[in-house]
């Protein structure tokens, strides 16, 4: 079964795959085809290219007869044809992480009630000075050697700036060591804004890039992170959220959006551009859980939520800001959705070092270590490299989405609670306003703004987007390409959420092509 | 005891690696490693036990080694006229 | 060059504008400006060598005596630049039709269709079509949504004259006005390029007021613009507005920094070097952090982007340090 939603009509059948054992060796396929209203999405996402055929053509796409001969679809299938310039692979060799996660502590000043990270009763140890320094010196060491000179460095938490001793070291450490090393530091945080105006001057200037979590006015805000003991948190979070807009740190602020809040996606994204002038919105959808259920919150029907994030996305880019839903990255091929697989190295509170930054105790419930390595206090950073290697295929073994034309955009989603056998082996909510985002989209970079509409207004083409057994399609390019997994590149992984500073140098299609 | 404060007029701002001080004659100053950290944390009113102990832990630092630092440098800045002794 | 801003009076409601806190903030004069101090505003363009008289305001066509403002000016030899937001009044508009074109551009501020009042879009569409090539048509940016693409039919239309300018938004030191962040330039470069180009194949070039930066471009952009980066990067400087009360100012949004009296021998050199000077400890302060290490920063393109909106980045603020006797 889906993952609930309303209206959904019993879903099209889906080939059963085998996720008792998930598999690092999932195949993944080069060029997809995906149902759109009378037409077809061709979808190459490695080669940025999409294109929209007809019936016939799609059909001769499929059974490979046909394709020869002059006319549009013998040039679409020869573009298709051509080898990419570069596939993004598994990482090997020395670790060089993307960034630099510092968890300072997993402690809280709030208690959204959909938290899934323990939010007030969370262990509110900090972390050791001396691990904060050690992990930071790694990281500099590790970048000089790889002739790296990004050094990037995001606060996670818990609410990271409950903890200012540590924020305050690593601050000034990675600075000193940039300075020393001709690095350039880039500092992020994701928080709950609730600290003082003193504390948000210093973000404001010091700080790159702050994600700041905004459900929305204080109806939605208040009711999903209220303050402790039930007290409101919307009036210091926006002065916050205006305070930051103003100072020259990029801002994006996050929302999580609910059954409830849906219908106001639109509204929300004008309010928080117009009111608190950030360089990004951030849409994201409750993850369902006990928490969020005993507090009365339910996960947005997918249809709604893919619909209304749309008009989000053209609302933003009407009004000069980035609307960004995380899984429908259609500029660059990926390998993960997330830090995960991306050498990016989380430093807990407690010095371990992870690929992830969700509980450790979530990663067990699903089978999965995320560890992969330790910083002490006496300065020692140890890497397992098994462990290591571990992370690094880690998200090539999802199985749900070998059949789905997202598996290079989305990648996954999450790896703990969006891969099997961690939730269901069928497309949930998750995966189906993906799909229909990401194709609307592509039809926006193929000029088809009036063909997304049309499909965003006509349901059951929808769940024919939304639930489409299989994408895939084999037009020889693996004889062509000599194979997928041959083809070595270095993948820039990409921050766990879109930016200002992210800004893409190509689009994902080269054009319409219209066939018959 | 030797008090400081910030010289009348005095204005900064911070630089990716550096932060740049201002005073009202005209006076110009780069502050780099480790003096702008000492900068920051004393101009966002941290106490002098806190600055020294976190001054310690960014410059890998003994304690009386990050106090004498942090030490000369006010002095230092109260000679060129960025602060004032109190 | 020299502004002379001729009254405090407007029929605009601009959420940009950065004139309102410099002429409100020190009253009791609200209004216009008297025609005595006229005569000594066009005599220190005259002292200057100052062959234009920019006017503006407020709504410069608003004041009283517009018509023989215009008039001298025009007896003095001045060509005439009039900073308008569009909606001109009937007298004053029959005064600049009958000027030359050789002695007039009007510098409109243009509503968009989109968002501008049905009333203010009307009268700015009589004002092009009874001014026409005498207009320049001007557009100030204060957000990243900025679609400049309505301007070129304009011009195209009513045979305006072939040049847009174009205008950042900048914050005035008080900070009450609205403005486009700094955060947004990138944006505004990219759609900015866009618009250029196409402007470029139709036969419009575009001049771009002060307080653009080089770095807010695409790559290639300037090249394909025909512009250089000094042109671009080097347009921050006192500007000196003469306002309505015979203070003179290095431009509006640094209003709040003080002000000269004009005097009787004072020349547009000397008052501009009086605010250099004042300035030169500012220059240190650019727009963004990344500033210090800028390629162009260093070659001597780019001083840094807009005084006013750099110094939103300068933070001053009482501190003491209570330090304990050593051990």
């Amino acid at each position: 079964m889906l993952a609930p939603h309303r209206e959904s009509p019993p879903p099209l059948p889906a080939p059963r795959v085998d996720t008792a054992t998930p598999s690092p060796g999932v195949k993944r396929h080069a060029v997809f085809l995906v149902p759109l209203l009378d037409r077809w999405l061709v979808f190459a996402p490695l080669l940025r290219l999409a294109a929209l055929v007809n019936e016939p053509a799609a059909r001769a796409l499929r059974s490979g007869e046909g394709l020869r001969g002059p006319g549009l679809l013998s040039e679409l299938v020869d573009r298709l044809r051509r080898p990419p310039a570069s596939v993004p692979r598994p990482l090997d060799g020395e670790v060089c992480p993307s960034f630099l996660g510092i968890m300072p502590t997993r402690g809280c000043n709030l208690a959204c009630v959909y938290c899934n990270f323990g939010g007030p009763s969370a262990d509110k140890v900090d972390m050791e000075p001396k691990v904060a320094v050690a992990a930071v010196d790694w990281m500099a060491e590790r970048l000089v050697r790889a002739s790296r000179r990004d050094f990037q460095v995001h606060f996670f938490g818990g609410e990271p700036f409950i903890s200012p001793d540590v924020v305050d070291i690593v601050v000034h450490r990675v600075r000193q060591q940039a300075a020393r090393h001709d690095l350039v530091p880039y500092l992020g945080a994701s928080t709950n804004g609730v600290f003082s105006e003193s504390r948000a001057q210093f973000i404001g200037d010091y700080f790159d890039r702050v994600v700041l979590s905004l459900d929305g006015p204080p109806e939605f805000h208040d009711r999903h992170r209220p303050a402790l003991q039930g007290r409101p948190s919307f009036e210091v979070v926006s002065r916050t959220a205006k305070q930051l807009g103003r100072m020259p740190v990029d801002l994006c602020l996050r929302a999580c959006i609910t059954d409830d809040s849906v219908g106001e996606v639109e509204g929300i994204t004008r309010w928080m551009i117009e009111s608190f002038r950030p360089a990004a919105v951030s849409l994201e959808s409750l993850t369902p859980g006990v928490l969020a259920a005993r507090a009365g919150l339910e996960v947005p029907d997918p249809y709604r939520f893919a619909i209304h994030c749309i008009g989000a996305y053209r609302l933003a880019a009407r009004m000069g800001v980035r609307a960004v839903y995380c899984a429908a990255e259609t500029e660059r091929p990926r390998l993960s959705f997330c830090p995960v697989g991306t050498d990016a190295l989380i430093v807990s509170p407690e010095g371990r070092l992870s690929a992830c930054y969700l509980l450790p105790e979530d990663w067990r419930a699903r089978g999965l270590d995320m560890d992969v390595g330790r910083v002490d206090a006496d300065g020692r950073v140890s890497i397992d490299a098994v462990a290591l290697d571990r992370a690094r295929t880690l998200p090539l073994g999802k199985p749900r989405c070998e059949r789905c034309f997202c598996q290079w955009t989305c990648a996954g989603g999450c790896h703990v609670n969006q891969t099997p056998p961690g939730c269901s082996d069928r497309y949930t909510a998750f995966c189906i306003q993906t799909r229909l985002v990401t194709a609307c989209l592509l039809l926006r970079d193929l000029g088809g703004e009036d063909l997304a509409d049309e499909l965003l207004g006509d349901r059951r083409a929808m769940e024919r987007v939304g639930e489409h057994a299989w994408d895939p399609v084999d037009i020889g390019t693996t004889e062509a390409w000599g194979g997928i997994e041959d083809r070595v590149a270095a993948a820039r992984p990409s921050l766990p959420y879109g930016g200002a500073s992210e800004r893409p140098r190509s689009t994902i299609a080269e054009g319409l092509a219209w066939l018959g | 005891m030797t008090d400081y404060r910030v010289g009348r007029g005095v204005r900064w701002s911070v630089g990716r690696v550096t932060l740049t001080l201002a005073d009202a004659k005209g006076n110009v100053r780069t502050l780099r490693y480790p003096e702008a950290a000492v900068f920051d944390l004393v101009s966002r009113g941290r106490p002098f036990a806190k600055v020294v102990s976190l001054t310690a832990h960014i410059l890998s630092l003994d304690a009386a080694g990050a106090e004498a630092l942090v030490r000369s440098t006010l002095e230092e800045w109260a000679d060129g006229g960025f602060l004032e002794r109190v | 060059m020299a502004n002379i801003s001729l009254t405090s009076t407007c029929n605009r409601t601009c959420s940009f504008c950065f004139a309102r806190d410099a002429l409100e903030a020190h009253g009791p004069l609200r209004g216009h400006m008297p025609l005595d101090r006229v005569e000594r505003a066009l005599a220190f363009l005259a002292r200057s060598r100052v062959p234009e008289a920019r006017l503006l305001g407020g709504e410069p066509t608003l004041h009283p005596d517009f018509d023989r403002i215009v008039e001298r000016a025009l007896e003095l030899g001045l060509r005439l630049l009039v900073f308008s937001g569009g909606l001109i009044p009937e007298r004053a508009l029959r005064r600049l039709e009958a000027v030359p074109e050789a002695s007039l551009s009007v510098l409109l501020n243009v509503a968009s269709p989109a968002t501008g009042r049905t009333h203010e879009v009307a009268r700015q569409l009589e004002v092009f079509r009874r001014l026409g090539s005498k207009v320049v048509l001007g557009l100030t940016i204060d957000s990243p949504g900025i679609d400049p693409s309505f301007l070129l039919p304009l011009i195209d239309e009513h045979g305006l004259g072939r040049t847009v300018r174009l205008g950042l938004a900048h914050p005035v030191l008080s900070g009450s006005n609205g403005y486009l962040h700094p955060r947004h330039y990138a944006e505004v470069g990219r759609r900015v390029t866009e618009f250029g180009l196409r402007a470029k194949e139709r036969g419009v070039r575009l001049d771009f007021d002060c307080g653009w930066v080089p770095c807010m471009f695409p790559d290639g952009a300037l090249d394909a613009l025909g512009l250089t980066s000094a042109e671009v990067g080097l347009r921050c400087s006192p500007m000196l507005d003469l306002l309505p009360d015979g203070r003179v100012i290095s431009c509006y949004p640094l209003a709040a920094q003080g002000a000269e009296m004009l005097g009787e021998s004072h020349d547009a050199g000397w008052m501009r070097s009086r605010f250099s000077k004042r300035q030169k400890a500012d220059r240190v302060f650019t727009l963004y952090r990344d500033c210090e290490d800028c390629r162009w920063r260093g070659r001597g393109e780019c001083s840094g982007g807009c005084l006013s909106a750099s110094l939103g980045r300068v933070r001053q603020q009482d501190f003491t340090v209570a330090v304990p006797r050593s051990a």
